[in-house]
């Protein structure tokens, strides 16, 4: 791996594991093993590279949330979908830790954050749309609005409302609650036909629960 | 506004009520089969292979169809894990190919020694052309 590449690498992790605020670029040199100048030579500081943490952020996210999905997700798809969105924000929570604080610091990152919202709210939405035609949800178009922000809501700040709980689930079990969670966002909605979506939602999270060792309280 | 999990209860005390019946109807029928059994031995009587055959029948069909109920629970649990089915998502999204990053660098290792031959190539060319004059080289 390149210089650059392991100053991005390093300062992701540090950045993840001890909240950006309290990480300096002398700490992600000395992690490294390298000198201040030589990350220096690369990155004109700590600005830089979360610049660039951002740019990678927001082109995984991006297409992720532009993927083509099919009409019709099945249940389960829907289920894996919604687990990668939360894995990308895993992968960058230092972002979302320290949310208003990075946007009132960076200008450029505040409004390309903005744009994302507005882009993840956007795929809620086309999601929320498509169950409806398919016959999965009754929901009138005022509670659409509702239900797609509450949904982008728990989508940005479920890892975070986790983490503030105090539960220390490993980041699968967290990210499958988070699921679970957005499903539950949908029950007073599902038509009676498709009560089942319901049944499968919660076979797939006890099976997951089980496959990572975690007793569930029913 | 529907709760399924309150819908999902319900059916499980209807399938709840409808096996404790038939354990019910099971036992009764055992007894009753039993009896005629019993009076069979002793009297010749039309009804008991008929009253047989009926519950054979039945419980055939109830076999069946529970069987088929069992299978279709199971069928959830016997597909691929949970992990299995992430990875085949995120690389529906073009995620989780952690190779991706170092095919990159393979390719621009590639890419640089190629380059480095044509430029010696051009370097022996030209050289070539200056010292022969009109000779091409091959």
């Amino acid at each position: 791996m390149k210089t650059r590449d392991r100053i991005l690498a390093t300062s992701l992790l540090l950045f993840n594991e001890e909240g950006e605020p309290n990480v300096t670029t002398v700490d992600i040199s000395n992690e490294m093993n390298i000198s201040p100048g030589n990350l220096y030579y690369h990155f004109k500081g700590k600005e830089a590279i979360i610049e660039e943490l951002f740019a990678d952020f927001e082109r995984e996210i991006s297409s992720i949330l532009n993927a083509p999905l099919q009409k019709a997700l099945s249940v389960e798809d829907s289920w894996f979908y919604l687990y990668v969105v939360f894995e990308e924000i895993y992968n960058f929570r230092f972002f979302y830790q320290n949310l208003t604080n990075i946007l009132h610091r960076y200008d450029s990152i505040n409004r390309r954050f903005k744009r994302l919202m507005q882009l993840k709210s956007r795929t809620v939405e086309v999601l929320l749309v498509a169950v409806k035609e398919h016959g999965i949800l009754e929901i009138a178009p005022a509670e659409m609005q509702q239900l797609r922000d509450s949904i982008t809501l728990t989508l940005t700040y479920w890892l975070t409302y986790s983490d503030l709980k105090g539960q220390h689930y490993s980041p699968p079990v967290s990210i499958h609650k988070g699921v679970f969670q957005i499903v539950h966002l949908m029950v007073p909605y599902l038509t009676e036909e498709y009560a089942h979506v319901y049944r499968e939602c919660k076979a797939l999270y006890e099976q997951a629960m089980a496959e990572l060792d975690v007793t569930c309280p029913t | 506004m529907n709760n399924p999990e309150k819908s999902a209860d319900k059916n499980t005390d209807i399938a709840r009520s409808i096996w404790l019946a038939g354990l019910g109807a099971y036992g009764r029928a055992l007894d009753e089969a039993v009896n005629r059994y019993e009076q069979a031995s002793s009297k010749v009587s039309k009804d008991t292979p008929k009253l047989f055959k009926e519950l054979v029948k039945r419980g055939l069909e109830l076999e069946n169809s529970t069987l088929r109920k069992v299978n279709d629970s199971e069928l959830v649990k016997t597909t691929a894990s949970i992990e299995d089915r992430l990875k085949r998502m995120r690389s529906n999204l073009g995620f989780g190919l952690t190779s991706n990053a170092q095919d990159l660098e393979r390719i621009e290792q590639k890419l640089d020694l190629l380059m480095e031959k044509i430029d010696r190539l051009l370097a022996t060319q030209i050289a070539g052309g200056a010292a022969a004059g009109t000779r091409s080289v091959d």
